[in-house]
């Protein structure tokens, strides 16, 4: 029944890399439309959990089902329903896009008439067409990501699993990844990993966090939100505000900690209205305030308080 | 399931980092330079050979497939090369993370392993199809009549050879993610793999290991042009379980599986290779095809007739006397190899079994043993030649033990290294011989088997009345042409026995031959009548008389229908007058005329000319030699007398005649130095006495021996070019043709390359206007 709904199920895996656990005993299931963020922190089990999704590793236990077929019994028919970005584009420098390509949309099962509309097809998509007689080698970072975007979904896989697709990006480029992804995911579901929490906000409409091996949360991005808001105000003044009566008069207030003169970081219950609340309450008393900014969890926060909820 | 489509992506994938890459054409470059290089070197080796006079016979031989040929010279050089196109098949992909990109293409690992391996043989064709360029050219303007079945076949022993080197490559550079660490590991094995069987030589088992394993001494049957099952399956199980393995090596990356089930599964693999292996060796699963033109790797028809007689167990057991020359033979070191010259019979006769013995002995002709101990005792000696060839001296036997152990005679074979063929309990021996191929061949052979098949035919020599003798040295003794057991073409060697007959007893029912060669002193008449009675009841004869051969036998002349004409003379530039140079009589019906088709005249000193009596018709005759002898005419007047006239003398009969149950056969010669030890060893003028004892013996041993070949003889003995077109041939492959393919390898890549720049040029040019339109 809950094969129906997934693209993607993965039941109780574990693996073992000689002596250590990378993964121990996650399970989650990916929807068949959307972008999925995988996130957990370097060493998390990240890489380890999208290698085994996309055949590279086996598991050393559980089951992941795409599709519903059970990649273990059927891998080759599996991995026909899987495109999959490692975190460094798997390119061969000596070809050109084209023929990459080509390659690519051959080895991935495509028939002998249909790589070349497959070809223009991603090539149109991802920015390509004019580069696609040039050599791979010759290109610059942003291009080759989109070429591995590209050799992703050439042969319209159900499943897209991309590794850290924006790591070693400038800015412009992340944010013309970000687009790709989200075009990729107009027709295919979409697992990719960061440890960027910005992105996963920016992206994704499932989150799944690892960290240690472990599953610490899996939800849609509306329960992330709630999970990972911020906990913490910096309020900096013209002049040195008396704290203990700002804490007093603010309930909301749990914590303050000066961080130099007129610094101030404040740790808070409750939502954002507290920001309000200071502004209004430092007006009244004729404190200038020059700053005013949540501070954002940290992953490592985060982390802290999933793994607080699931324990 | 195997994926069609991913099998070809990935194989047009590899040819092109191969071809697309400057390596794969640096290589091919390389490659031609060097194999064209020493085709020239050696075709010019061969040229300086015709130059000098030399038979230049198997041109495509020596050439192509020998062991200096062509096809040698690229299999020693192949490992140094191999590898530089191996190194970064896999380690590469390994390296640059790209192995998991496939790992996660529906394509089964097997698969992927498939198609980079035919990816490699296939550039690996390229080199083979510059060599089979050369051979081309080699073949249709080079040599005159090419053993095109050779020439071509030899070609699948390079490709056998970068079958295996390629998926040693394979297998070495999945197990590493540095290319130049793969590169150095596969240089090294396959180095080993080259050179394993010599260094194992004579390590028992390590050694018939290391000649199975051994991957040139594999190759060594196609180059020469002999098809041999047991070598493609040999090819086909290497290559097959270093593909195996490379898969389980990749495989491995998705799962690495616990060593005792990995060690498990190896040995499983090693297991069945050993057995198809094994199972391949087997007579009855082993098929041979000869593709030289005349099978050269093949017996003679005849040998093989022989060879099917002998049924059951066959030994071929070597005596070495490791104090004197060819007693190598038999040491631990070259047991392998010198039993692998037996391979040819084998084909025939599987159950043929070698084995090796080593003595030791100074022997009585200090001459035969090596200079390097012939001033040492023969202890000391021993001690020496232990050490050399690194045996326990205790293992080599004196010539007492080996006749106590092996009940073998060394004296009698005059205590040189030698064979002894055993079937049943008839023994043959196989001799070495003083020449420069030292080692017997397959006529010396067949002429043994034949021997222990059917017994030997013997020549009995009468004795006592000054005859030449067999056993003597002397000049004008028979000893070469019939006893002298280093000599390749003694009679000795051939089939025969030899035997003193003394007349006064009688000729004895055993010998098949009799030879009265020269007899100085007369015959009484119970030698006389003896010697009648056995040509009259159908003894075969040789009879040579010279200018003084006794005129007793005149009387046996006679009896089979002859008198001795005049004694002839010639005049010759530069040769003793006394020299008779006789030639051969092949227009009559006698079988020996046959095969006495040389067209060298026969030296015979001093020879008279014989006369056919009048009632001589007891036998059906056919003159063999004649020779032309000045003469002058007595009756005519004074100044005709003085001009000589040249007249034909016959010198040599063959006489037969049909009995009951048996055809006999005589010979009669008018001189009998031709048959001497002094013209058999004459090198000037050209003669063929040399051959003469050997057809004279097959007619009169109703050919029983010696064992004839029917192999013709090679076509390809004659240069269709002059020295100016061999250097221009040369050049051409050595410089030309590598110059075009690296121009044809640069063009590709750098058009690549500059096509590449220009559409950049294209597509900024193309952003700039988009800018100029919206500046914004």
């Amino acid at each position: 029944m809950h094969l129906e709904k997934s693209i993607l199920e993965v039941q109780d895996l574990s693996h073992k890399y000689v002596v250590d656990w990378a993964l121990d005993g996650v399970s989650f299931n990916v929807q068949s439309t959307g972008i999925t963020g995988l996130l957990g922190s370097n060493g998390a089990g990240k890489s380890t959990l999208m290698k085994i999704v996309c055949g590279c590793l086996d598991a050393t236990a559980g089951d992941v089902f795409v599709d519903g077929l059970r990649i273990s019994e059927q891998p080759i028919e599996a991995r026909r329903r899987i495109g999959y970005l490692p975190q460094t584009p798997p390119l061969y420098l000596e070809l050109t896009v084209t023929e990459y390509l080509s390659f690519c949309g051959g080895i991935r099962g495509l028939s002998h008439s249909s790589i070349a509309p497959a070809v223009r097809r991603v090539c149109g998509q991802f920015g390509l067409s004019k580069v696609r007689g040039k050599l791979i080698g010759q290109l610059s970072g942003g291009y080759r990501q989109r070429i591995g975007l590209a050799q992703a979904v050439i042969h319209r896989p159900h499943l897209v699993v991309l590794d850290e697709p924006t790591v070693g990006l400038d800015p412009n480029q992340i944010l013309l990844a970000r687009n790709l992804i989200s075009e990729i995911a107009a027709d295919h579901a979409v697992l990719f990993s960061t440890h960027i929490l910005q992105e996963v906000e920016a992206l994704c409409e499932q989150v799944v966090m690892l960290e240690s091996g472990r599953l610490v949360f899996q939800g849609t991005m509306d329960r992330y939100r709630s999970v990972v808001r911020p906990q913490k105000l910096h309020v900096r003044y013209e002049g040195s505000p008396n704290l203990e009566k700002l804490q007093k008069e603010i309930v909301q207030i749990r914590n303050l900690r000066s961080l130099g003169p007129g610094d101030i970081q404040i740790e808070f219950s409750g939502d954002r209205q507290i920001a309000k609340a200071i502004l209004g309450h430092s007006r009244d008393n004729g404190w200038s305030v020059n700053e005013i900014y949540f501070e954002q969890s940290s992953l490592e926060d985060v982390f802290e308080r999933l793994s607080g909820q699931t324990r | 399931m195997i994926s069609g489509s991913g099998f070809q992506a990935l194989f047009i994938k590899e040819l092109r980092a191969l071809f697309y890459t400057p390596v794969g054409w640096i290589v091919l470059v390389v490659f031609c330079v060097q194999t064209a290089l020493a085709f020239a070197a050696n075709l010019e080796s061969q040229f300086l050979l015709d130059a000098s006079g030399s038979s230049v016979a198997r041109l495509t031989e020596r050439l192509l497939t020998w062991n200096v040929g062509l096809y040698r010279d690229v299999l020693d050089r192949l490992y140094l090369l191999v590898p530089l196109i191996t190194m970064g098949i896999v380690s590469r992909e390994l390296q640059s993370g790209t192995h998991e990109f496939l790992l996660s293409c529906p394509v089964q690992v097997g698969v992927l392993i498939a198609a980079k391996y035919v990816a490699l043989v296939t550039y690996f064709v390229s080199l083979v199809l510059f060599v089979a360029l050369i051979v081309g050219a080699c073949g249709l303007f080079v040599i005159d009549q090419t053993d095109w079945g050779a020439a071509l076949f030899g070609l699948t022993s390079i490709f056998a050879m970068l079958s295996i080197y390629g998926a040693v490559g394979l297998f070495i550079s999945s197990c590493t993610r540095y290319p130049i660490v793969a590169g150095v590991v596969t240089l090294a094995v396959l180095f080993i793999l080259s050179n394993l069987h010599a260094w194992f030589a004579g390590v028992q088992v390590a050694e018939t290991v290391a000649q199975w394993v051994s991957v040139s001494a594999r190759s060594n049957r196609m180059r020469a042009g002999l098809f041999d099952s047991a070598d493609v399956v040999y090819v086909a199980i290497v290559v097959t379980t270093l593909l195996v393995l490379t898969t389980d090596k990749v495989s491995m990356l998705r799962n690495r599986r616990p060593i005792k089930k990995y060690a498990g599964r190896l040995a499983v693999i090693f297991l069945c290779g050993a057995v198809g292996a094994w199972v391949s060796t087997l007579s009855q699963f082993r098929h041979f095809a000869d593709f030289t033109r005349f099978q050269l790797h093949t017996p003679s028809v005849e040998t093989q007739a022989l060879l099917t007689r002998l049924k059951g167990k066959v030994e071929v057991s070597t005596f070495g006397n490791i104090l004197m020359f060819d007693g190598s033979y038999a040491t631990p070191k070259f047991r392998m190899r010198d039993s692998t010259r037996f391979d040819l019979y084998r084909r025939y006769k599987p159950e043929m079994a070698n084995s090796y013995t080593m003595y030791h002995s100074a022997g009585q002709r200090l001459s035969q043993r090596t200079s390097r101990l012939s001033d040492l005792s023969e202890a000391e000696s021993l001690k020496i030649a232990c050490e050399v060839i690194d045996v326990d001296c205790r293992s080599v036997l004196s010539p007492t033990s080996l006749r106590e152990i092996e009940g073998i005679d060394a004296e009698a074979e005059d205590y040189r290294s030698f064979r002894i063929l055993r079937w049943r309990e008839q023994e043959a021996p196989i001799r070495f011989f003083d020449d420069p191929r030292r080692i017997a061949q397959e006529s010396e052979i067949s002429a043994a088997i034949k021997r222990v098949v059917s017994g030997a035919a013997v020549i009995g020599f009468t004795d006592g009345n000054g005859e030449r003798r067999f056993d003597r040295l002397g000049g004008s003794d028979y000893e070469r042409a019939f006893a002298r057991l280093s000599y390749r073409f003694a009679l000795v060697n051939h089939g025969f026995d030899v035997e003193t007959v003394s007349l006064s007893d009688g000729v004895p029912e055993h010998i098949d031959v009799l030879v009265v060669a020269d007899p100085r002193q007369p015959f009484d008449s119970i030698q006389l009548d003896s010697l009648k009675a056995y040509i009259q009841e159908g003894g075969n004869l040789l009879l040579a008389i010279d200018t003084d051969t006794t005129s007793s036998i005149d009387n046996i002349l006679e009896y089979v229908g002859f008198h001795r004409g005049p004694v002839i003379q010639q005049q010759h530039d530069d040769l003793p007058q006394s020299l008779v140079l006789a030639s051969y009589v092949t227009e009559h019906g006698l079988s020996i005329q046959d095969y006495l088709q040389d067209p060298s005249p026969v030296a015979m000193p001093g020879s008279v000319a014989l006369y056919p009596s009048s009632s001589a018709d007891l036998f059906e005759q056919a003159p063999i030699l004649v020779a032309s002898r000045t003469t002058t005419n007595p009756v005519a007047g004074s100044s005709e007398r003085r001009k000589p006239s040249l007249t034909s003398s016959t010198v040599g009969y063959a006489l037969q005649r049909k009995l009951a149950n048996q055809t006999q056969r005589l010979l009669i010669f008018g001189d009998a130095d031709f048959l001497s030890n002094g013209e058999i060893e004459r090198t000037s003028p050209s003669t063929s006495n040399r051959s003469l004892p050997s057809n004279l013996l097959y007619f009169l041993s109703d050919t029983k021996f010696p064992v004839k070949m029917s192999r013709p003889t090679a076509h390809d003995r004659r240069f269709l070019i002059d020295r100016e077109t061999k250097n221009s041939i040369s050049l051409a492959f050595s410089f030309v043709v590598p110059t075009l393919i690296a121009l044809l390898g640069a063009s590709l890549i750098l058009r690549r390359r500059s096509r590449s720049r220009w559409l950049d040029r294209i597509r900024k040019s193309d952003q700039g206007m988009r800018i100029s339109r919206n500046p914004r």
